[in-house]
């Protein structure tokens, strides 16, 4: 444990140096970079909560993602027009303003996640990966046929949407408050994994039948669990939407949710950093490879492969030298 | 009159082509130890799976302080008072014996769903947890991991999570199973001491401890009941004799 701390504290002290120094440098794209990293890790932060935790393999985490994303797209594409969005009596103004579009974000990720999970997770297994994925699709396709915000084409907004207090247009304080809200959620999925809670959600991915017979229900555990990993990864969609001031149904598909497990696995599967680490490397394979040759998901294949293979607690457990909860 | 607890009514259950209960009655009364006897395959296991709701019957019903369990699910069945131990032991193991106890204390409390505070830091949970600990025997094992406990401890460590629960009654599936002569001795002493405050429904292949113990007997042969008894009643039943007890019987 004491070195897997370490561990976290150079990986995020190098983040926030690459940052810093890119700020000195003048280096915007760099930053740009630190903050996609930033973003995909909590991304990869939600899933690990239902995947690394609870042993529900969601392969399905792109609706949420992208939920999040259409959440920040259509309230600030209301808002960009003046026109307020009517759902039926209830008529909702747009909003630039980035807590609320997050709330909105976190609100419909959990509502969605409530179904899908209240569903799904009567399944398991290979069972709860396909329908799981099933449900991303049917959302995924429906975005694409909806044409009135975008469809396929999806939504661009034209301005960064606005955060109390700073000037979310400048690279670096738009980084600062991505990387809070990482370390918030950091912290707290950290305390929920070491709760009464977490407990019960880590006994009965090992035991259902044990958790069941001590009167707690493994379902409703799980499911409180699901709601909650999709939250946090819908957030995450909020805020990359808001990176790119874009919103597509690209979000949504099924590649996305591949992505963000790639994160978890790469990194270290329940472990604490393990998805700003599996996101780091991707965005450095993605950026670096990416420039050298058109084959780079080939090498990133590969590596997850033999992380897979050679070292199950992916690259933190593979440098803490110690399997899992060791 | 003595208040029964638990009332199975004519329940069957058939795998297939073979009826593993066949229309089995039996009751649980406070107080008494009821053990259940029968060979290997006699679907004693099974029976209790129903009791407790893991399997559904094909026919009949279970009754647990006046109420029809059928449409209850186990989960709840454990919240209404019905602990049990399993035959092969189910624990999470990965967790120590602490954390398993803890896990059965929170159970019992049905305050699960806690997020913020360090459940390390729970005092409640600590201090019901070491006590049931001590209880069997396993204070000292506490920040052992289950993986690395003899099989005898981990026979404890059930006992002492379905005590834990508080249960209004216990169904033990084979408790004294592979715990060596010094370990059935112990687990029989506690037995002995903890039916005056819960019924126990015993299943067990250890004729000595099943005569120590039980009030009375039930013998279970393909399914059926053949006899329920006093100790003395099976001791002496040539039909028990002939269809379990065999050259065993003392
Ligand atoms: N899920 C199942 N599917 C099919 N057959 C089963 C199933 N569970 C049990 N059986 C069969 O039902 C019969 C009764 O099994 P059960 O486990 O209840 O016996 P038991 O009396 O507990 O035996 P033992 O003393 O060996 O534990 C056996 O023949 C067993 O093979
Ligand atoms: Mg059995």
């Amino acid at each position: 444990m004491r070195r897997e701390f370490w561990i976290n504290t150079v990986l995020i002290g190098g983040l926030l140096g690459v940052v810093v120094l890119a700020w000195l440098l003048d280096e915007p794209f760099i930053i740009t970079l630190s903050t996609k990293v930033v973003i995909f890790a909590l991304a990869g932060v939600g899933l690990n909560l239902a995947l690394g935790h609870g042993g529900l393999v969601s392969f399905g985490h792109a609706a949420f993602f992208g939920l999040g994303g259409y959440a920040m797209g259509i309230l600030a594409s209301h808002a960009q027009s003046f026109e307020p969005l009517q759902l039926g009596p209830l008529v909702i103004e747009g909003s630039k303003s980035m807590p609320v579009i997050w709330l909105a974000a976190l609100a419909v990720s959990a509502l969605a996640a409530l179904l899908i999970g209240s569903l799904s997770l009567r399944t398991s297994g290979v069972y709860f990966i396909m329908i799981t994925l099933a449900f991303a699709q049917m959302i995924y396709y429906f975005a694409i046929s909806w044409p009135a915000y975008g469809g396929e084409d999806g939504l661009l907004i034209y301005v960064r949407n606005g955060f109390p207090g700073l000037n979310t247009l400048d690279p670096i304080q738009f980084f600062l408050l991505c990387a809070a809200v990482l370390g918030v959620c950091l912290f707290l999925v950290d305390r929920l994994v070491k709760s009464r809670f977490g407990m019960a959600l880590e006994a009965a991915r090992q035991n259902p039948q044990r958790v069941t017979s001590l009167g707690i229900d493994p379902y409703k555990v799980r499911l409180v669990a699901f709601v909650l990993s999709a939250a946090i990864t819908g957030l995450a969609g909020a805020i990359y939407a808001d990176l790119n001031r874009f919103v597509s149904p690209a979000m949504l598909s099924w590649q996305v949710s591949g992505e963000i497990m790639v994160f978890v696995i790469l990194g270290g599967v329940a472990r604490f950093a393990g998805p700003l680490a599996g996101a780091a490397l991707f965005i450095v394979l993605e950026h670096f490879l990416g420039g050298l040759t058109d084959f780079w998901q080939f090498w990133l294949g590969l590596l997850l492969l033999l992380v897979i293979l050679f070292a199950r607690g992916g690259i933190i457990g593979f440098l803490a030298g110690e399997r899992r909860h060791g | 009159m003595v208040e029964t607890v638990l009332s199975l009514q004519g329940l069957s259950k058939n795998f297939g082509a073979l009826a593993a209960n066949n229309e089995v009655n039996l009751d649980l009364k406070q107080g008494e130890i009821h053990a259940l006897i029968g060979p290997n395959g006699a679907g004693k296991s099974t029976l209790i799976k129903q009791i407790a709701g893991e399997i559904t019957p094909d026919a009949g019903a279970v009754y647990f302080a006046g109420q029809n369990l059928n449409a209850v699910r186990s989960v709840k069945r454990v919240r209404a008072g019905l602990g049990r131990t399993f035959q092969v032991s189910s624990l999470i193991t990965e967790f120590t014996v602490e954390q398993n106890l803890m896990l059965a204390v929170m159970g019992a409390q049905q305050r699960t769903f806690r997020f913020f505070k360090r459940f390390t830091q729970d005092a409640t949970l600590r201090q019901q947890a070491q006590h049931h600990l001590e209880q069997l025997g396993l204070q000292g094992r506490s920040d052992v991991r289950v993986s690395q406990l003899s099989h005898g401890e981990r026979r404890q460590l059930e006992m002492a999570m379905a005590l834990a629960l508080k249960p209004k009654a216990l169904l033990l599936d084979e408790p004294m199973a592979g715990i060596g002569p010094g370990g059935t001795k112990e687990m029989t002493d506690l037995l002995a001491r903890l039916k005056a405050q819960v019924p126990i429904l015993l299943v067990e292949h250890d004729m000595a401890a099943v005569f120590a113990l039980a009030d009375r007997i039930s013998v279970l042969v393909y399914g059926r009941i053949i006899l329920t008894g006093t100790a003395e009643e099976i001791r002496n039943s040539p039909q028990v004799q002939q269809a379990y007890l065999g050259e065993e019987a003392p």
